[in-house]
């Protein structure tokens, strides 16, 4: 097979690799479950018509898979998801290969919002829409220093995103600072970056924003390549750029406020998944934008199966970050820098 | 092309006292280290336990001066004097300290390496010390295996993110530099996340680590005293005596060599000494970030980019900021927030500016 046959494949063949290591997920646990077993029940749950009267298997079989184990797959895979999608979103919109939303601030922002949420008492919807619009609000200040520092097209881009994050940071110290007992241990335990607190309302609070908002970049990935040609031609063939940018900024950060809100931060997927997918792919957003949807899955999810078959408490964030920088330094040297500094 | 717009940044922002230094050039250091003594002294009559400022000042006077007191042996008194003699004057100087130790390794890195966004929390130091300090204290070692962890864990860090930079690009300064520090650090701040998570026997200790990495000075003594003041005052005196030799690093590697500086030992020197100091600094407070960062540009801003100058001033400047915000820590009510927050805090929004100012000259390498 041609090389642009296997990448034209590779998408397809990571959706069904990621639905594979879901099933396989399901059976990770102290109690005993084969592969098919699992397999069967997933089927069952996703297609509920095909009820056969009398189960082919335990009721308690049903009852581990869909109440205890599949949220937490299920979550681990959308905040895959969502941040693969936003951290390709983001590369190719700024044509920056060092962007991710932890990078630009959205991340830190989103828990900067959500813990100002949590410390007035609002209902979870209220702290989502505070954590949606604190990443909106930090992306628009990082976007915003480095245009008065004249530096958006590269490295000034993530220096203010470094300074705006670490001010977030601050932010969210300052928070736990002022939070009492209660509120405390509600932040601390959800910003370590952990999918141990994975419920159904969780996995719904990820679904929606994940399914709506990835289908509408995933509409938009030709648009995205006209993009990264640059704003001046992408105008010129008859894109509306500051529109686009402006909904590809909010679509982002609805993603990761929520992703943020159910998990906590989870650092550098979102910067090291686009660069792994567009090594299987090629830089085409067609084929990019999906591959790195399901790439992004397949990463916390396997990362989140090896907390679980360890039975340790270690956070997922610090997982990602422990795997995630040594490939970015790795990265950093093969390319010599090259695009990632404006010389 | 870097040292260039460097060395023009700094004497464009401060004006006419960039020139020669004249008597004026000394005015306001010697303001700055008589300011610094009196914010010291000043400093004993804050704190958490209920006591006018003024009766505080008073007690500490007759432990200063023992003839000029009237014994009154009294419980409320004793309480009064060992809150003034006792517990305050040694956090007073481990804060101070650890500022003059930030001012002055962020001066001579950012001096050495002609990059004003180089600072020991950049450049992955303090990120290597605070892994190497948390696996000391998970280990239950003597605050000496604290320190010794948190130096190899900070050579470690800044000796990784050299080579990372000299692999990626052969001028070993600007962006590279400051991308790989980035990428150090935040690897060995995942690893203290990890070490904090992971089963170990002392793992009691944690709530304790937990709020020491976040950067307090609670709990200060005199061993952390001497284990801060030691480092900082050795290794300011050879840096203010490398001063002049700074001057000349700063002009560019050929040009320093040319005028008879051996570049390589001296960069190794000023790296084994700015990490001696940021590791005794973590060892006793926790990451206190964005201060060597932002402190030597006020103090260029005041001074200019003479390094005679600017050494000393940075270090006094670090010492007074720091001493300040923990005073601020100190008085606030309900708790105590960790300094390394508050540091972060005022100091973003400062790098923020400073950013904007300068537009990104000399910071993008372009």
């Amino acid at each position: 097979m041609t090389h642009g046959g296997l990448q034209r494949l590779a998408p397809y063949g990571l959706i069904v690799g990621l639905i594979a290591v879901v099933v396989a997920s399901l059976c990770i646990g102290s109690y005993p479950m084969s592969f098919w077993r699992a397999a069967g029940i997933a089927g069952h749950l996703a297609l509920p018509w095909s009820l056969p009267d009398p189960l082919p298997w335990p009721a308690r079989d049903l009852l581990v898979v869909q109440i205890i184990r599949l949220p937490r797959v299920l979550l681990a895979v959308f905040v895959g998801i969502a941040l693969g999608i936003s951290g390709t979103a983001l590369q190719g919109m700024m044509k920056n290969p060092l962007v991710g939303p932890d990078l630009v601030g959205v991340s830190s922002g989103a828990a900067c919002g959500y813990v100002i949420g949590v410390l007035l008492d609002l209902p979870p919807g209220g702290c989502l829409a505070l954590g949606f619009a604190g990443g909106v609000g930090a992306m628009v200040c990082t976007y915003a220093l480095a245009r008065l520092a004249k530096g958006t097209e590269g490295v000034g881009l993530i220096l203010s995103g470094i300074f705006i994050s670490a001010f977030c940071m601050a932010c969210v110290g300052l928070a736990q600072f002022f939070a009492n007992d209660g509120q405390l241990q509600n932040m601390t335990f959800w910003l370590l970056g952990s999918l141990a607190r994975a419920e159904p309302h969780t996995v719904t609070l990820m679904a929606v924003p994940v399914l709506v908002a990835g289908s509408i970049l995933m509409l938009l990935r030709w648009r995205l390549n006209l993009l990264s040609l640059g704003p001046l031609d992408a105008a010129s063939l008859g894109v509306r750029v500051g529109f686009l940018r402006l909904l590809i900024v909010a679509l982002v950060s609805w993603m990761v406020a929520a992703q943020v809100a159910a998990s906590g931060v989870i650092g550098w997927v979102g910067l090291v998944i686009p660069h792994v997918a567009r090594m299987i792919v090629g830089p085409d957003h067609r084929r990019l934008l999906p591959a790195s949807a399901w790439l992004g899955g397949l990463f916390v999810l396997l990362v989140d199966d090896v907390t679980r078959v360890l039975r340790t408490e270690i956070p997922v964030g610090v997982l990602t970050s422990l795997i995630g920088t040594p490939f970015l330094v790795f990265l950093f040297w093969k390319r010599k820098a090259k695009g990632w500094m404006n010389d | 092309m870097t040292e260039v717009t460097h060395s023009r940044a700094p004497a464009a922002a401060t004006g006419t006292s960039a020139g020669l230094p004249g008597r004026r050039g000394w005015a306001l250091p010697v303001l700055l280290a008589l300011l610094l003594l009196v914010a010291v002294v000043v400093s004993i009559g804050f704190g958490a336990y209920p006591m006018s400022f003024g009766r505080a000042m008073r007690l500490f006077w007759e432990t200063l001066w023992p003839f000029s007191g009237n014994p009154t042996p009294d419980l409320a008194a004793i309480r009064e004097q060992t809150v003034v003699a006792v517990i305050r004057p040694p956090r007073i100087l481990v804060a101070t300290f650890c500022g003059v130790a930030l001012g002055l390794a962020g001066t001579a890195l950012q001096g050495m390496m002609r990059n004003p966004l180089i600072g020991p929390d950049l450049v992955g130091v303090s990120g290597g010390a605070a892994f190497g300090g948390v696996l000391a204290m998970l280990m239950n070692w003597p605050i000496a295996a604290v320190i010794a962890l948190a130096t190899a864990g900070g050579v470690g860090a800044m000796l990784c993110t050299l080579a990372l930079a000299r692999l990626v690009s052969e001028r070993n300064d600007g962006i590279p530099l400051i991308l790989a520090g980035f990428f150090v650090g935040a690897f060995f701040l995942a690893g203290v996340g990890l070490l904090k998570s992971l089963p170990l026997e002392y793992s009691w200790k944690l709530p304790g680590i937990v709020y020491w990495l976040l950067g307090s000075f609670r709990g200060a003594d005199p061993t952390k005293v001497w284990v801060i003041a030691v480092p900082t005052l050795v290794g300011g005196a050879v840096l203010i005596l490398l001063r002049w030799r700074m001057n000349l690093l700063s002009l560019g590697d050929l040009d320093a060599a040319s005028l008879g500086i051996d570049v390589r030992w001296l960069r190794w020197a000023i790296i084994g000494i700015v990490t001696i100091m940021v590791a005794a600094q973590v060892a006793v407070s926790g990451v206190v970030g964005w201060v060597g960062l932002v402190i030597p540009h006020f103090a260029r801003m005041l001074v200019g980019p003479d390094h005679r100058r600017l050494v000393p001033t940075a270090a006094l400047l670090g010492g007074l900021y720091v001493l300040l915000l923990d005073n601020l820590t100190r008085t606030m009510s309900g708790g105590e927030l960790p300094v390394g927050v508050l540091s972060a805090f005022f100091g973003t929004p400062m790098l923020c500016f400073l950013f904007w100012k300068t537009q990104t000259r000399g910071w993008s390498g372009s």
